[in-house]
């Protein structure tokens, strides 16, 4: 009698023992991936709140789209950013310069598309390297530098513009152009399950498992601690859920957006550079420690110049895809997409254990403004409240990281 | 990415997007086109703008305390090759 006791107790102990470990497994999951546990939250709370409108196909696609400027400025933001809390002002008003200068090559002078695009992209160029230039080697302020674009670019713009135009817009845009950066691949009706996107998520689900374990393997190789691996399966499982979910709506929404493309391969790269090449991690040591990054041999100037230059060519390419949305290149194109890039780089660089300032962090804080701006546009919020819940978000996001931070020390 | 340099920077940013709220909300309280009563628009840009001041002066601090600490680490160092 007394042993069936014992045994019943000790299973007790047991369990309460497994559930304190579940209890601890979630919360040391929560204080490093917090942003993506307020990511799902903030998904569910408007997939109730628009009564499964976030949910639609034709949802799904518009986040992409809207959004694709957010990721591309965020991830040369983020570069600037990591290079010591840098930032460029100027972005959006450059946005507004060059799609104007687009407008005036493809709908004034009948510049073809790739022409068109190449000039783009050399202009973004040319204003990259002065900026770079400018802060790097003559050693102005990011701060008043950019600030300087950021004054002098829109008024430029929406000058070239109203000279050219009686509207002060320049459109259309020509469908060459607009394919590239807001076509689809292998269109198909809205409703028809679009079989090359679903294979492509079957493909990148695969490709996402294979790296993360193969990842595992190597790190178990070399000694490293690894997680376990049920923990390993459970992020593998998630993934491909998530990477399925969003290609079957994509599919069913018409077909994969070419803008999806342009964000992926720019993120992926992005993500490459910064945590396997060795310039990319000069970035992360320049911003921890400059003197430092220099006495150890670094060429701070050259990294510096890079993260500006790298800046305006993400520019460009984001004001590409804006015009080619927007089909036409207007005055009010580029207006606060500084302050979309930094929100994201913020909100999503923020966690309880310390930002760790990777861009796949910009691109979870980018998807959870693009989610909070949809779901708000869904249900037809007003412009003055959606500003207002926009800004209460930055507000907790900073609130949050020095609450961790006091924490932490 | 969040070291001193780094976080009082982004503090700057955030307090200067907060001002920005409170000028446009301050601005568009009259707007025809927004449901928002004026009353709730200049309270809600009142608080925007009391964060951006509350930030501004935590990103100052931030600056002077990482100052404090380098000038700190450079005595100990001075105190060290002595």
């Amino acid at each position: 009698m007394s042993d069936i006791k014992r045994t019943s107790t000790d299973r007790a102990n047991e369990s309460v023992s497994r559930t304190k470990n579940i209890g601890a497994i979630l919360l040391e999951s929560f204080k490093k991936d917090t942003m993506l546990y307020i990511l799902v939250i903030v998904y569910i709370f408007f997939l109730i709140l628009t009564k499964g409108g976030i949910f639609r196909s034709s949802s799904f696609t518009e986040l992409v789209n809207q959004n694709t400027y957010v990721y591309i400025i965020g991830t040369g933001m983020l570069m600037c950013m990591l290079t010591g809390g840098n930032i460029d002002l100027s972005c959006g008003s450059f946005v507004c310069l060059l799609g104007a200068l687009g407008g005036i090559f493809m709908v004034l002078k009948g510049v073809s598309a790739g022409v068109s695009i190449l000039l783009m992209l050399a202009i973004g160029i040319a204003y990259g390297t002065l900026l770079g230039w400018l802060i790097a080697y003559v050693h102005i302020p990011p701060w008043i530098a950019t600030l300087a674009g950021y004054l002098a670019f829109r008024g430029l713009g929406t000058s070239i513009l109203q000279n050219n135009s009686a509207t002060s817009s320049l459109s259309p845009i020509p469908v060459e152009f607009r394919d590239v950066f807001y076509g689809r691949i292998f269109p198909t009706k809205e409703g028809e399950m679009n079989w090359p996107c679903f294979i492509a998520g079957i493909v990148a689900a695969a490709v996402i498992v294979t790296v993360i374990l193969v990842n595992r393997k190597n790190r178990v190789k070399k000694g490293y601690e690894v997680e376990s691996i049920g923990k390993t399966y459970v992020k593998c499982g998630i993934g491909c859920a998530v990477i399925l979910l969003l290609m079957t709506k994509l599919a069913l929404g018409g077909g994969i957006p070419t803008s999806l493309l342009w964000v992926v391969g720019i993120v992926l790269t992005y993500n490459f550079i910064t945590s396997r090449t060795t310039i990319g991690r000069h970035f992360y040591v320049v911003g921890g420690n400059i003197e430092a990054a220099r006495l150890s041999g670094v060429n701070t100037r050259r990294i510096m110049f890079i993260a500006y230059l790298n800046m305006a060519v993400l520019t460009s390419i984001a004001t590409m895809t804006v015009i080619s949305r927007s089909q036409s290149a207007n005055s009010f194109i580029g207006n606060n997409f500084e302050m979309d890039a930094i929100s994201a780089c913020v909100v999503g660089g923020v966690s309880a254990s310390g930002g760790s300032g990777t861009v796949l962090d910009m691109v979870i804080g980018a998807t959870l403004i693009g989610i909070i701006n949809l779901g708000m546009s869904l249900i037809s919020l007003d412009a003055n409240y959606q500003s207002v819940v926009k800004g209460f978000v930055l507000l907790a996001a900073v609130v949050f990281d020095i609450l961790s931070h006091k924490r932490k020390k | 990415m969040m070291n001193g340099r780094t976080r009082s920077s982004v503090m700057t940013v955030a307090a200067l997007y907060m001002g920005y709220m409170a000028y446009s909300l301050f601005q568009g309280r009259n707007d025809p086109d927004t449901t928002m009563p004026p009353a709730v628009a200049v309270l809600f840009a009142v608080l925007f703008a009391l964060a951006a001041i509350g930030l501004v002066v935590y990103s100052v601090r931030l600056w002077k305390a990482r100052d404090d600490n380098k000038e700190n680490e450079q005595q100990e160092e001075s105190d060290q090759m002595k």
